[in-house]
């Protein structure tokens, strides 16, 4: 490179412009055409009958790739030079990588003589011309064997992997205050992971029940009353409807009351079951119970014969169950570790039954931002959080929380998943999803989480635990942005213009 | 009268280092954890070898056939391929040529102790290679399994453990790399490799 240079500032000093460096370089490629051909004349005669221009063409890529080696290599031969790398070969631990396209007019040269020993890329083009001959279906000289035996699986990789995320604290992009907003004291409430005594309606009244009465607090005003005055039973579940004003409330008995919150006046109780209602869940006018006994009974608010459909499929208590926002399947989970997806056109088997789960699935999430997506966790024995493709009957991923999972939330602003734990830790954690990386952890009670409940607007949290606090988490503060929830259903303006156009 | 290196013997060495390779390859790739491995000493090099009985199974079983392939003579590539667990894809390829000298020749009457000498000089230089590769062979980002095929002469009849394998190149050809080669007085081992060309490479 130096010897070009000087070169090139030998011509451009000199009095006569004209010699440019492009005409000093071919006329020392010319040189070495003579020279080389000169040296190697012994096996030109050779080489001529097998390949007329072969000489001409090495000399020509020759001096195009290694035009600044300078006099030195002009003066060597040809084979005193490919002995030199040999050589180098043997001696250093230099690794070249020949590009495969780079140089195949000279490689093809050296494949051509075959007396030669250095052939950079032979492989190249051998498994180039192969490929070309499987294409066109010629029968090459060798056949190709496989090993038919499976290599072992790598068992380690997934664990680790799966613990290294679990742990691996990823800092979140926004401020995640680790004390609560607000909290309200709730005697008496029922320490029975197997209940959900908690709701928050659009209307942003928290309901929650202690032991038989159902308390409303309204978060706008900060007032509270009590729903029933003269209550009978212990209450085990409570569940708001899609529009805020009807409160669904599931007591010991197995009656299913409705409620018109704003009235305070019960406008009907719905029987099945004779055992205790664990868990309520809306879907339009339709309530699903999921029962001690293991069935979830499907009621029709609306008509008389209320009981429309029953879905069997636990052989113990229900203790999650969530519709999917557009009302196309409903997830339920027992006390039998079974997670079962319904599709409540075909009553009487589930579309889906998972028994990963080790213990209980009581926490139960459809994500909101993509519809196939279920998020499950297990309970004391199990601690995993898994992520579900209902649609494709498959899992996604997993998550050792390593703690009871009480509930799980989706949040409507963050692709992110809260998580409320029981022992040891009470704490609630967000994680990123799909890339399961742990945001923030909360320690957030003294006795185990029972309930949580997302607020209308989706930011606040609550959380509600055996110690008898209610206490409000600002986790997914957000400046006031559209939701990341997909739309199944048409907006209600379009589907007036249709009806007009009729 | 001085020992000299046989035909067998050769091969032995042939297998001897193809072992060494694969276990050096899946250690550096990271096919496998690295607690499956652990170093020893062979031909005066540090070289890898398995504490996972099954992989041990597995390459021992493919390099028992190798040798006889070998021994017959009717042997002409050992692959290695690491492909997507996903896709099926070839990610890499790392090709033995394996070549028969005409043992007529001089290289014959080299005496045991000089030609070791030689092999295990070679030996050292091809690991030191391998495990120098992993600088400039891209990450794997996906998970991946390997496969074992072998070019031999048509008249080598598959069985049960060795079915009609399809030539599975990089698509679109990749880059290519060849690393020392390796020579017996009676064979002759040249290794390549080729990997997925990356679009910021």
């Amino acid at each position: 490179m130096l010897n070009l240079l000087q070169a090139k500032k030998k011509t451009s000093t000199s009095s006569t412009p004209s010699i440019s460096s492009t005409s000093f370089r071919s006329k020392e490629s010319s040189t070495r055409t003579n020279a080389s051909s000169l040296k190697r004349a012994p096996s030109a005669s050779l080489l001529n009958t097998h390949r007329p221009n072969g000489t001409l063409k090495r000399t020509l890529s020759a001096s195009s790739q290694l035009n600044t080696y300078g006099k030195e290599w002009l003066e060597s031969t040809l084979t005193s030079k490919t002995r030199k790398i040999d050589n180098d070969h043997q001696n250093s631990d230099r690794c070249m990588a020949t590009l495969s396209s780079g140089d195949i007019a000279s490689t093809q040269f050296h494949i051509e003589r075959k007396d030669n020993p250095i052939s950079f890329g032979t492989s190249s083009i051998l498994s180039h011309n192969e490929s070309i001959a499987a294409a066109c279906g010629i029968v090459s000289t060798s056949s190709i064997l496989q090993y038919q035996n499976v290599p072992p699986k790598n068992k380690n990789n997934n664990p680790v992997f799966e613990t290294a995320r679990g742990y691996l604290k990823v800092k979140p992009r926004r401020n995640i205050p680790e004390a609560p907003v607000k909290i309200l004291d709730s005697p008496y409430m029922v320490d029975d992971y197997y209940l959900n005594l908690l709701g928050w309606s659009c209307h942003n009244v928290v309901a929650v029940a202690l032991e038989r009465s159902v308390y409303l607090w309204n978060a706008e005003t900060g007032t509270a009353n009590v729903l029933d005055e003269d209550p009978k039973h212990m209450v085990t579940s409570v569940s708001w409807s899609a529009d805020g004003t009807l409160l669904a409330v599931g007591d010991e008995t197995g009656e299913t009351q409705i409620w018109d919150v704003y009235r305070s006046e019960l406008l009907r109780s719905m029987g099945g079951p004779t055992c205790r209602v664990g868990v309520l869940a809306w879907n339009k006018c339709t309530v699903s119970s999921g029962a001690y006994n293991g069935v979830i009974y499907n009621h029709d608010v609306r008509i008389e014969k209320h009981n429309i459909s029953e879905f069997k499929g636990h052989d113990e208590e229900v203790c999650g169950l969530e519709w999917r926002s557009d009302g196309e399947y409903i997830a339920s989970g027992g006390n039998d570790n079974i997670l079962n997806v319904w599709d409540p056109r075909q009553h009487r088997n589930s579309i889906m039954s998972r028994q990963e789960h080790k213990s209980a699935v009581k926490a139960i999430a459809w994500c909101p931002w993509n519809l196939p997506l279920l998020a499950t966790g297990g309970g004391r024995d199990d601690k995993k959080i898994h992520f579900w493709d209902a649609t494709k009957n498959t899992k996604l991923n997993t998550i050792n929380a390593g703690s009871q999972i009480t509930s799980l939330r989706w949040s409507h602003h963050y692709k992110e998943i809260v998580s409320t734990h029981g022992l040891p830790n009470n704490n609630l954690t967000i994680w990123e999803y799909p890339t399961c990386n742990k945001i923030a952890d909360i320690h957030a009670h003294e006795s185990r989480i029972l309930h949580s409940a997302l607020s209308p607007d989706g930011e606040l949290l609550a959380t509600s635990s055996a110690d008898e606090n209610l206490k409000f988490w600002n986790v997914f503060k957000h400046n006031g942005s559209e939701p990341l929830i997909t739309r199944t259903t048409k907006p209600s303006s379009q589907l007036r213009r249709t009806n007009s156009l009729r | 009268m001085e020992e000299t290196l046989t035909f067998s013997g050769s091969a032995s060495f042939a297998t001897d280092y193809f072992e060494s390779c694969i276990y050096s390859i899946l250690y550096q790739r990271g096919i496998y954890p690295e607690e499956d491995f652990e170093v020893i000493n062979k031909h005066n090099a540090r070289v890898m070898t398995t504490v996972n009985k099954e992989l041990e199974k597995y390459v021992a079983d493919v390099m028992s056939q190798v040798k006889d392939w070998i021994l017959e003579n009717v042997i002409q590539k050992l692959v290695l391929l690491i492909q997507s667990v996903e896709t099926g894809e070839t990610v890499e390829r790392w090709q033995f040529d394996i070549k028969a000298k005409n043992s007529n020749e001089d290289g014959q009457l080299i005496s045991l102790a000089k030609e070791s000498e030689k092999f295990d000089r070679e030996f050292r230089a091809t690991i030191r290679q391998i495990t120098a590769s992993v600088s400039f062979l891209p990450e794997l980002t996906e998970k991946c399994t390997i496969n074992i095929q072998v070019y031999t002469d048509k008249s080598v009849l598959g069985n049960e453990k060795w079915g009609t394998g399809d030539v599975a190149l990089i698509k679109g050809g990749g880059e290519h790399m060849r690393l020392k080669t390796l020579s017996t007085s009676a064979h002759q081992v040249e290794t390549f490799v080729a990997y997925q060309l990356k679009d910021n490479y």
